[in-house]
């Protein structure tokens, strides 16, 4: 097993009576791993319960072996959050410098390292102007500088892409990407799956507070084996493709739409070869694409079982 | 510097101190008034007293010549730059030492929590090696920094122009024996009332309901004080109610200073135990962890 930079072993968070979340036990390592659920599913709690700003009801939560309670853990978490929390008339710089000092750099250090770690993040031009001039974006950037800013081990990344533009999306999934190429464990959550998919390498996806799967993407498809996947079929003659499909045992429906066919089957690799072979001698099909493996397929059929 | 790619690893931090980080948060709070036009002229405004005295110390040692003479200053406490009244009263004694006191605190001591909690920024410092009672304290610091430059620091630089612009060592003479105390009582009354007005912020939902609460705490324990005077004709103890007059009579009393409407300062002290005592529980309640970002 990999080095667990954060574990939770049974932890339990009750809000009064409410139960925020039950009984998660989990450990995540070096690398991005993607927490995925629905509002409220606690996704949030999870977060804060990592950082120590809320403590567990029951069960442990440790960062590199240590409580999160502890100065000296918390150097080495760096935590987004998923609200803009800004001094509005200080600058981009001097609310990072300032945050760096209240983390324990020394004045110079810390004005340095922000100027740094604000010009990586794209906001060179921008961060001598007040905060309460900012986009959305670059209210966003800043948000990472202060996470990133110490090199934390542990990146806690809350909704990290909302509010950000195509390209700003692109660039932070690769900035998140090489934090965990780099060796850092970042623990991000996001509602945007199919973003999430693209720079994460496990996934924990958590419903009502629970854990419902963790892993990566292949093997929690892999765990719902019983479930029929759907395939479509790019067609120029849906309508005969059709036919001939009925005919395999190994589908079970099949439906015609305006570019194909698509059928759900629980045939694995003879199914394949099957289609294959009927692309090759009768060229009815161009185009074979799996439609359930993404992460939000994934994740509905979880929640729905 | 290692924020892309590879060679990720923890920044390696410098051995700063627990102050150190505090120190970061109480110069935010100082800095806050002077980053608006408004807040910087509210801050002049508040050096009025001082600067109006010093100008009676212009007059007083002959620098300004505009027909007042010196005895004629010396003849009422309240310009007379050898008299207690003269550096006491401008500050803690009359009604517009009130105003501006409420309205400074109003502006910086008694938002500097609730406006962090308003915009929940209480998560950036728990996470950030500050903890709930470091950030009080340095919330309460940096307020009275603020306050303390313009109702103590200003008192006494005035009073050392004065003695420097004087033509001999007689006023320096004649005020060095209570001067010292004078400035003692003035810093434990900035601290006092900064304090409240922070444990106020702490405890408060939002800025503006601290801020009105704050109005009503001070205006309306004056008010009380002023209707209990008509009950009690010679009795002034009531008037340790409001905390505004407590802390005046435990100021009077450090400075030796001895009011018209004496009362003990046993009974002052008291009642600022009680209310500092009840506001910080209250405070360090609402600033647990889990309750300030729940």
């Amino acid at each position: 097993m990999s080095p667990s930079a954060l574990e939770f072993a049974g932890v339990s968070k009750w809000y009064g009576q409410v139960a925020a979340i039950t009984e998660v036990s989990l450990r995540i390592g070096p690398g991005v791993t993607g927490l995925v659920g629905q509002n409220g599913a606690g996704k949030s709690t999870l977060m804060k319960l990592a950082c120590g700003l809320l403590r567990p009801s029951l069960g442990q939560v440790r960062v590199n072996g240590g409580s999160p309670d502890r100065v000296a853990t918390r150097r080495q978490i760096g935590f987004c959050p998923d609200l803009d929390r800004f001094y509005e008339r200080l600058s981009g710089r001097r609310f990072v410098t300032w945050m760096l000092r209240a983390s324990g750099l020394g004045r110079s250090a810390a004005a340095t390292r922000a100027g740094e770690v604000l010009e990586r993040l794209g906001l060179a031009d921008a961060m001598d102007r007040q905060i309460r001039g900012y986009s959305k974006g670059m209210r966003q950037r800043v948000k990472l500088a202060l996470t990133l800013a110490h090199e934390p081990a542990v990146v806690l990344l809350d909704e990290p892409l909302t509010g950000l533009d195509p390209v700003a999306r692109h660039e932070v999934g690769e900035l998140v990407r090489g934090l965990g190429h780099g060796g850092a464990a970042v623990l991000v959550s996001s509602h945007v799956l199919h973003e999430l998919q693209a720079f994460a390498d496990l996934f924990v996806l958590m419903h009502q507070g629970r854990i419902v799967a963790e892993g990566a993407l292949a093997e929690l498809r892999a765990q719902l084996a019983e479930r029929p996947r759907r395939l479509a079929l790019r067609s120029d003659q849906p309508r005969r493709l059709a036919r001939r499909l009925c005919e395999l045992d190994q589908v079970s429906a099949v439906e015609i739409d305006a570019r194909g066919v698509v059928i759900e089957t629980t045939g694995g690799a003879q199914l394949s070869q099957r289609l294959t072979a009927l692309g090759a001698e009768s060229g009815l099909v161009r185009e074979l694409l799996p439609l359930d493996d993404s992460l939000e397929a994934v994740f509905g059929y979880l929640v729905e079982s | 510097m290692t924020v892309y790619g590879r060679g990720y690893r923890p920044f390696t931090f410098e051995p700063t101190s627990p102050r150190a980080r505090l120190w970061a948060v109480a110069e935010l709070e100082l800095r806050t008034l002077f980053r608006t036009r408004l807040g910087l002229m509210a801050f002049l405004i508040c050096l009025g007293p001082s600067i109006a005295n010093l100008g009676i110390l212009l007059i007083f040692s002959g620098v300004w010549r505009v027909g007042a003479s010196p005895e004629r200053l010396r003849s009422w406490p309240r310009t007379n730059p050898e008299a207690i009244d003269f550096y006491l009263q401008p500050i803690i004694g009359d009604v517009f030492a009130f105003v501006i006191f409420l309205v400074l605190t109003s502006l910086v001591s008694c938002r500097a929590i609730a406006k962090d909690r308003e915009s929940n920024a209480l998560e950036l410092y728990w996470t950030r090696g500050v903890g709930p009672r470091g950030y009080f304290f340095a919330k309460w610091l940096g307020s009275v920094l603020l306050l303390g430059s313009a109702f103590v620091v200003a008192p006494a630089v005035t009073w050392l122009l004065g003695v420097l612009m004087a033509p001999d060592w007689g006023t320096l003479e004649r005020t060095i024996e209570f001067v010292p105390s004078v400035l003692l009582a003035l810093t434990v009354f900035t601290a006092v009332i900064s304090y409240l007005a922070v444990a106020f912020s702490a405890v408060a939902a939002t800025a503006n309901t601290a801020t009105v609460f704050w109005f009503f705490l001070l205006l309306g324990t004056a008010a009380a004080t002023r209707v209990l005077s008509l009950v009690f004709v010679d009795e002034w103890w009531f008037k340790a109610l409001s905390p505004w007059d407590a802390a005046k009579r435990v100021a009077e009393w450090i400075c030796g200073y001895v009011p018209r409407r004496d009362y003990n300062p046993a009974i002052a002290v008291l009642s600022l135990v009680v209310v500092v005592g009840v506001l910080t529980a209250l405070a360090l309640r609402r600033l647990r962890r889990a309750e300030a970002v729940g």
